[in-house]
């Protein structure tokens, strides 16, 4: 009996037309080259408007984040991951015997400025709040014990939270109310968690005896604390849970110390002591594994205290010479390009993180309060979709897959999530999007005039970027949701506004094509205009074209009418049309790409 | 060198742009709008090759695009438009081509939901097995498999063949 799967293949495959490669070929290389010409066109024009400072640029947060699973050890994640830029950094230098001051300078060492503070002692060891307002300061005064105190980040308001012998480097948890730190106390070595203003100090696990903790250092995520301490070989770095269970020794060298998480909690930097008096910055995956060297200076050289940059695409450490002080290098993530910022006299460094820029990041696993996480994530801030004067944010992104792995965007589950709280966490989110190759929140701005802001994201990447429209919609007792703005009937199918599917918008130009948005009455009662145009661009009919105008507006209802609408046949002499588009309701449509 | 000057790139065109034309055709019931819309995913494939971005499986991808492009509601109007002036055809939302007995194949086709369409062309005239048809449509596996069961047993009574062996097609 015939199997019908192999039937249907074969009648199926039947109905292929043969094609003339050479005429595809060259049909394919003429679309590419007129849209090549548009492109090119198109950038003069962007370049102008750019030079014009009308637009507003989009910094992009590059990353050099490792890809794969972003939970380091178990399974929770209390706080999110957020990307960060790159502040200044703060190192202790002595400097011409002068006494050991803290200095904050620009990541390429420009613009040095001391920062006067009331702590008394020898500030050793910085270490920024995870919102860079603040310092923690570990102050090694004359005569003992040493403190560490908190400071605001120009020193002033500067606090002791806590004193004794040998207390370490403070690290501050992920919230940026606690400190993590090793002290040496009567009961032996230990690590202490204390509130920031001082209150609450507490030991976590056991103080050993005969060995010590030289450091303690929260994970980004808040999950896990790594540390380092002696061993019978000479340094070793471990990580435990944040509440001192499971202890794990994850550096396999003899004496390996000065830990320092990768801010997407993946990866540990840190010193290995070589022969003698030599020390070089190694690299390793938080359980240990994919171990590399990024220095090699040889003996006499001791680069120490490495500290990831904020961004994930740098590493600065001390280059010293036998144990001693030494200059402030920055390098890459790879221990390519080794640069020196700040010659010689330097102890401890930390780099200031800053609140990302809007914009893409490529951090695996972009946690923002939802059930799953996101990559390919890209961020709008200052969103306000419920009209209460809120400061909201909105996503793009791709549902990270089960396994850790980050499908592409064309593959993947795309979402849309908004904050509407303010808090930083997206509270509602709507997916799949169909459409969302090089996508973003793009705008958001007031549609309907009362009072709060409907999200427009570029759903589609290209010469003619189409834009979907979004806001909050609130059941009785239901909680706010973010969802697509659907057309009401009966929209006007023949220019796209089909009842019942969300509202495109599109604008720029293709072979034959052109659109463009505008906008009357706003802020009060606005009303969009989308108009296209579309002409065949070769053969019959090559000489007329198609134009439709549509008037749109978003009634209570939270649907979009089309209140008027227009369909005409023109001269293809007649400009129609523009392809580009100024300000339409507060955004800025443009061709994007 | 872009993708559109490789030799690769003409192997391509050589032996999968026919079955991706026709596979789009079936699956959106628009032949003149699907030739559009491949050579327009295939453009968007070189765009993207020429900035350094990987594509793993191009017939796919194009797959994919294409029946995105034909899916969106302007860009459809524009490439079927376009199609039927080089065509010289008539305005029509059926297939306005065959080519032999295939019409039966092809009508048998065009009566299927969307989704079964889209399944039934991507499975037997592209070759995907389950988990490439799943993530070319963004839907799951088990919405493959039970499309391609309701659409093969339609074929099959469209086309008076019920009485064949189901192998099941058992690939995954």
């Amino acid at each position: 009996m015939p199997d019908l799967d192999e039937y249907l293949r074969n009648e199926l495959r039947r109905s292929v037309a043969p094609v003339d490669v050479n005429d595809v070929s060259s049909r394919i290389d003429r679309r590419r080259t007129r849209r090549s010409r548009l492109r090119k066109a198109q950038s003069v024009a962007l370049t102008v408007v750019v030079l014009a400072g009308t637009i507003g640029g989009v910094a992009v947060l590059s990353s050099v984040f490792r890809k794969g699973s972003p939970a380091p050890i178990g399974d929770t994640s209390p706080f999110p991951i957020v990307p960060k830029a790159n502040g200044v950094i703060v190192a202790a230098q002595q400097a011409r015997g002068g006494p050991l001051q803290l200095v904050s300078m620009n990541p390429d060492g420009s613009d040095r400025q001391v920062i006067q503070t009331r702590a008394t002692g020898d500030p050793w060891l910085p270490a920024w709040s995870p919102d860079g307002t603040r310092l923690a300061v570990a102050v090694f005064p004359d005569p003992e014990p040493r403190a560490i105190w908190v400071m605001d980040a120009d020193g002033a308001n500067a606090v002791k939270i806590a004193e004794g012998d040998d207390v370490s480097r403070p690290s501050w948890s992920p919230d940026g109310t606690e400190i993590a730190y090793a002290i040496d106390g009567k009961q032996g070595s230990s690590i202490h968690i204390v509130n920031a203003d001082g209150s609450g100090d507490r030991m976590i696990g056991d103080a050993i005896q005969g060995k010590d903790y030289f450091s303690a250092s929260f994970s980004p995520d808040g999950t896990h604390i790594v540390y380092d301490k002696g061993t019978d070989s000479g340094f070793g770095i471990f990580v435990m849970n944040a509440d001192g269970s499971d202890l794990l020794r994850i550096s396999t060298g003899p004496s390996d110390y000065n830990p320092s998480w990768s801010p997407d909690g993946t990866r540990v930097v840190f010193t290995r002591q070589e022969q003698g008096a030599e020390s070089d910055i190694y690299v390793m995956d938080v359980d240990g594994s994919n171990e590399s060297r990024l220095t090699s200076n040889g003996p006499g050289v001791t680069n120490l205290n490495p500290e990831w940059s904020p961004d994930g695409t740098e590493i600065a450490y001390v280059a010293g010479v036998t144990g001693g002080p030494g200059s402030l290098v920055v390098m890459n993530t790879d221990g390519s390009q080794p640069v020196t910022i700040l010659d010689g006299g330097v102890i401890g460094i930390s780099w200031q993180p800053l609140t990302a820029p809007d914009g893409p990041t490529d951090l695996p696993g972009l946690d923002i309060g939802l059930d799953f996480r996101l990559c390919r994530a890209n961020r709008l801030s200052g969103v306000d979709m419920l009209g209460n004067g809120t400061a909201g944010s909105a996503w793009t992104g791709v549902r990270l897959k089960p396994d850790g792995s980050c499908p592409s965007e064309f593959e993947g589950f795309n979402v849309v999530a908004v904050d509407h709280t303010g808090d930083g966490l997206a509270d509602s989110w709507w997916g799949p999007m169909q459409y969302c190759v090089g996508c973003k929140p793009f705008d958001a701005t007031d549609l309907n005039g009362d009072g709060s802001e409907e999200l427009v994201v570029l759903a589609q990447w290209g010469t003619t970027p189409q834009y979907l429209l979004f806001s909050i919609q609130v059941g009785p007792g239901k909680e706010p949701k973010v969802r697509p703005i659907l057309v009401a009937s009966p929209g006007h199918p023949q220019a796209g506004f089909r009842p019942g599917e969300p509202v495109a918008l599109w604008t720029g130009g293709d072979e034959g094509f052109s659109a463009s948005v505008r906008c009357e009455g706003y802020p009060g009662t606005p009303i969009l205009v989308a108009t296209w145009s579309d002409h065949p661009i070769d053969g019959p009919g090559s000489e007329t074209k198609e134009v439709h105008e549509t008037r749109l507006r978003l009634e209570s209802d939270g649907l979009m009418h089309a209140v008027d609408s227009s369909d005409s046949t023109r001269p293809t002499s007649d400009p129609g049309p523009a392809t580009w588009t100024g300000p339409a309701c507060g955004v800025r449509f443009w061709p994007a790409f | 060198m872009g993708l559109i000057e490789d030799a690769d790139f003409r192997e391509f065109l050589a032996k999968d742009y026919a079955r991706l034309v026709a596979a789009v055709a079936l699956a959106t019931g628009s032949r003149a709008g699907a030739e559009d819309a491949v050579q327009e995913a295939l453009v968007r494939a070189w765009e993207r090759t020429t900035k350094g971005e990987a594509i793993d499986s191009l017939g796919a991808w194009v797959a994919a695009v294409a029946l995105n492009v034909s899916r969106s509601g302007v860009r459809r109007k524009m490439a079927e438009r376009r199609a039927r002036q080089r065509l010289g055809a008539p305005p029509t939302t059926t297939p306005d081509r065959s080519h032999g007995d295939a019409v039966d194949i092809e009508r048998a086709v065009a009566t299927l939901p969307r989704r079964q369409r889209e399944v039934v062309v991507l499975r037997y005239l592209l070759d995907l097995n389950t988990a490439e048809t799943a993530t070319t449509l963004r839907i799951n596996e088990g919405t493959v498999k039970s499309e391609l069961s309701r659409g093969r047993a339609a074929l099959a009574e469209r086309l008076g063949v019920e009485n064949m062996k189901v192998s099941n097609d058992a690939r995954p």
